[in-house]
């Protein structure tokens, strides 16, 4: 790999043409990485070499360095490419993001809306739990889970897109000018609150082991930090009939509202299919929201308790 | 969960909404103009905002002590 990629203009080739082993090799990169991280947490499982220490090295401290090089020396844009600044607003997104607002809102589900949801899945007419004990068991359940959570978070998200009220707290993501893997979790802490529901609504539903909920969430881990990277990844046909790929959600994060509203899964891209929204283009141009200029950390913050007419002018 | 983590959050979130009523009791930089004179509250502004920040930097740490058991040893 050389430079090459980050010198060539913004038209990207046309959607599906294959035209060397480069774009082969982008073409696979997530597909490989995305589903191999679920393998592997599927075998330590199985094999009982899990610790939550080797789990964090392979989901948290691992990708993160390993896509920013990647971004630096295959970047898919140069005017994506991040100052230092920049890259330490995002570790603060990151730190705060795992280490407040994301355990202090599982604490809030936990309890006491987890006992409710329990109470609601003891009451439930079908007794399904899902606790597979082999490695190609415990792939299937993460993803299946997935796939299930992804259709409320689909529509979490959609609603999101249409109604000001709801857009408020997902503004703060969109409002980013450049795409880079720390930036999914540029998340609003109403936002932990609000798209954090999908998962323990079917968890109420369906009871699933630890194990699946581990695969499943190196699973997420991995695909969102890639969906969101400034790499040159090209959709893998079949493979983006289900899944998310780092294309389809760049469209997603243009500042152009035709595009944006449009590619809600962020997972799963199965549902936009399904529901209509779902937008093959390549040539995303600018990035963002608004009038798509970056905004202060604090303001990130505070946009979600603007007035209506302060948050649509931004 | 420790309690004590609330008290630096508690700190922080108070902060963030003083300091989120400041900003909307202040006209935008576009609607004041650019000769318009910097408001007497941007000392307090700035003030808040450090408090907003340290509060829940703090929250952060203590919550990262607490989770590998330090905290506990501390406060004893």
């Amino acid at each position: 790999m050389s430079d090459q990629a980050l010198d060539r203009p913004l038209e990207a080739a046309p959607t599906g043409r294959v035209t060397s082993f480069r774009d082969v090799f982008w073409m696979v990169l997530q597909p490989v990485l995305v589903l191999g991280s679920a393998f592997l947490v599927a075998t330590m499982v199985t094999g009982e070499w899990m610790n939550h220490k080797l789990y964090a090295l392979v989901m948290v401290m691992l990708p993160v360095p390993l896509l920013i090089f990647a971004e630096r020396r295959w970047g898919k844009r140069k005017d994506w490419q991040l100052e230092p600044k920049e890259l330490a607003e995002d570790g603060f997104w990151l730190a705060f993001g795992a280490f407040l607002w994301g355990p202090l809102i599982g604490d809030f589900y936990r309890t006491p809306i987890s006992e409710g949801f329990r109470a609601i899945r003891d009451r439930a007419l079908l007794d399904i739990t899902i606790a597979p004990e082999s490695v190609l068991g415990l792939v299937v359940a993460a993803v299946t889970l997935r796939i299930c959570s992804s259709f409320i978070y689909y529509w979490l998200h959609r609603v999101q897109h249409e109604s000001l009220f709801f857009w408020r707290m997902h503004a703060t993501h969109h409002h980013i000018t450049k795409m880079s893997c720390m930036r999914g979790a540029r998340t609003h802490p109403l936002e932990y609150l609000a798209l954090a529901l999908s998962t323990p609504v079917i968890l109420a539903l369906v009871g699933a082991s630890d194990a699946v909920l581990a695969v499943s969430a190196a699973f997420g881990v991995w695909n969102g930090k890639l969906n969101h990277s400034n790499l040159p990844l090209k959709s893998l046909p079949v493979y983006d009939w289900i899944f998310a790929t780092a294309p389809q959600h760049h469209v997603h994060h243009a500042v152009d509202r035709k595009h944006s509203d449009t590619n809600y899964g962020c997972q799963i891209i199965l549902w936009d299919r399904v529901f209509g929204t779902y937008c093959g283009d390549e040539d995303v141009g600018a990035i963002g929201a608004g009038k798509g200029v970056p905004l202060s950390l604090k303001e990130q913050l505070m946009l979600a308790f603007y007035p209506n007419k302060r948050l649509v002018d931004l | 969960m420790s309690p004590f983590i609330l008290v630096p959050f508690g700190v922080g979130t108070l902060a963030f909404f003083a300091s989120l009523f400041l900003t909307l009791s202040q006209p935008r930089p576009a609607e004041a103009g650019h000769e318009a004179p910097p408001s007497p509250l941007r000392r307090w502004d700035t003030t808040l905002t450090w408090l907003m920040w340290g509060g829940w930097g703090s929250a952060m740490l203590m919550r990262f002590l607490d989770r590998n058991g330090f905290l506990s040893s501390l406060t004893g």
